[in-house]
């Protein structure tokens, strides 16, 4: 009991890689130590007619709230070089009360995964049978990487609305027959494809890989709230929930709650490469790889929307794809630009080349909303004066 | 009436028969997914989604009853919630036969949907 909680201290405490921290984790770079500096007044009245453009497009309801038509944003913040240009509520949402991030969880789980492996919890080739008893031989093969690439090669069907109900394996995992054990449930599923060789978008996969961290920091002498002690409470997201299954797997492919700041905190991490304060809490490297469109995602197969985005690991690029015949995802925003992207209109982009982090928190019912267009706008707002 | 016209009425009759057999058949497609891939019926899951949803809207979000209500109005709108706030539980029934439970258990794991 007490060698394992001294391997906890070593695996909380101890920050990796620290002597070649410096380099890649400037100490002055900017980075909020409590809430994050706001300009938003400034910027207001700075950039007056930027700032209506960008108002007017996110803001203007479509019609009455219970007809659910058109662009809902319930939050949107902007932070360019480390402060808030531009801040906005609506619907009754406000600057502290967290909204479900939906599958902007995925890319959540891929950070914890990243704190995980740089902790040397687990590694990118780790199988899952390496975490995890009583998995099928055939499915040993599903790895780390894999899971993040979302190409497990597990059957899949994604998709909420505009399918019988009893089709939707995310439905059926998160409200149906899989719900109280969620990983077993993804798990359950036919092999299609060797893993890592076919993309399909999965919350099963998320999922999987929550819990495939969750078992390896576990073991590694960690406590149940290690996400808290990794990752959340370094970046000061202090309204952050992720929540459970009745088996304990944190569904990490979904409901994951968070104020739209701290939203924008996951953002900033990865545009500043995984560092927070100086200090790394993904791996060196991490991030370059992660917003690389996945080799799984080449290859022509799997159910891709045009507008949704390139996939690299757990994050949604705005590459084209010529392979997949995959036409620049956004149209307005720089190609550089990346995101986080949920269910009924949930974006967190990085765009390193303007240093500008956009959170977009919404309840958008129909597919009216154009995300190239957001960020045209917001780039044209929210740049400090 | 002759024979033949007696004989019109039975198929009819059968025809009418059929068609109800049909129906019913239809109707419990649609209600225990009995066609579908997964075990799992349309009011279940309704009252799963109402339950788990209402319970996070309202205790993870801070929102207030009548905002959580009606952001969880699915299609079909077939489940009720019911809201425990002492307790910090939702009960949600679909079709009245249909239930689900969800308990808020803190601040950092939210609902869990039992």
């Amino acid at each position: 009991m007490r060698r394992r909680a001294l391997v906890a201290a070593a695996l909380l405490g101890l920050a990796p890689a620290a002597s070649r921290a410096a380099d890649r984790c400037p100490a002055g770079a900017r980075a909020p130590a409590g809430d994050w500096p706001s300009a938003a007044a400034e910027v207001r009245s700075a950039r007056a007619a930027a700032v209506a453009a960008l108002d007017a497009y996110a803001f203007t309801l479509d019609g009455d709230d219970a007809a659910r038509r058109g662009i809902r944003t319930d939050g949107l913040v902007v932070v360019h070089r480390g402060v808030v240009t531009y801040e906005r509520y609506g619907r009754g949402f406000g600057p502290s009360t967290p909204h479900l991030a939906w599958s902007v969880a995925k890319t959540v789980t891929q950070a914890l995964t990243g704190a995980a492996v740089a902790r040397g919890a687990l590694s990118l080739d780790d199988s899952i049978c390496a975490h995890r008893a009583g998995v099928e031989a055939a499915r040993c093969a599903i790895t780390v990487r894999s899971l993040l690439a979302s190409a497990s090669g597990l059957e899949w069907t994604e998709g909420y609305e505009g399918l019988a109900l009893q089709t939707s394996s995310v439905l059926a995992m998160l409200y149906g027959e899989g719900r109280r054990d969620m990983a077993g449930f993804a798990l359950a599923h036919a092999l299609r494809a060797p893993p890592g060789t076919r993309w399909n978008y999965s919350s099963g996969d998320a999922v999987l890989l929550a819990a495939t961290a969750d078992a390896a920091m576990r073991r590694a002498g960690a406590g149940p709230d290690w996400p808290f002690e990794v990752l959340f409470a370094p970046l000061g997201m202090t309204s952050a929930t992720f929540e459970r299954d009745a088996a304990g797997t944190i569904v990490g492919s979904s409901w994951f709650y968070a104020t739209p700041r701290d939203l924008a905190r996951l953002g900033w991490l990865l545009l500043q490469d995984g560092c927070w304060q100086g200090r790394p809490l993904l791996p060196a490297g991490w991030v370059r790889e992660a917003t690389q469109v996945n080799a799984a995602y080449r290859t022509p197969g799997g159910a891709r929307r045009a507008r949704d985005g390139a996939y690299g690991w757990d994050l949604w690029l705005n590459r084209p794809v010529r392979e997949v015949g995959l036409a620049t995802p956004w149209p307005g925003a720089p190609e550089d630009a990346y995101a986080a992207r949920g269910h009924w209109g949930q974006n967190v982009v990085v765009i390193p080349s303007q240093e500008l982090v956009i959170v977009r928190t919404a309840d958008d019912r129909d597919t009216s909303f154009d995300l190239g267009r957001l960020v045209a706008l917001a780039i044209a707002a929210g740049r400090l004066p | 009436m002759t024979r033949r016209r007696r004989w019109r009425w039975a198929g009819v009759a059968l025809a009418v028969l059929l068609g109800l057999v049909v129906l019913a058949l239809a109707a419990l497609a649609i209600v225990p997914g009995v066609t579908g891939r997964y075990r799992n019926s349309t009011p279940a899951l309704a009252a799963a989604y109402r339950a788990k949803e209402t319970c996070s809207c309202v205790f993870v979000q801070g929102r207030d009853e009548g905002y959580c209500r009606a952001w969880t109005v699915a299609s079909p709108d077939i489940a009720r919630a019911e809201l425990d706030r002492a307790a910090r539980i939702v009960r949600a029934r679909a079709l009245g036969l249909w239930t689900a439970r969800a308990r808020y258990v803190d601040a950092r794991r939210g609902c869990v949907l039992e």
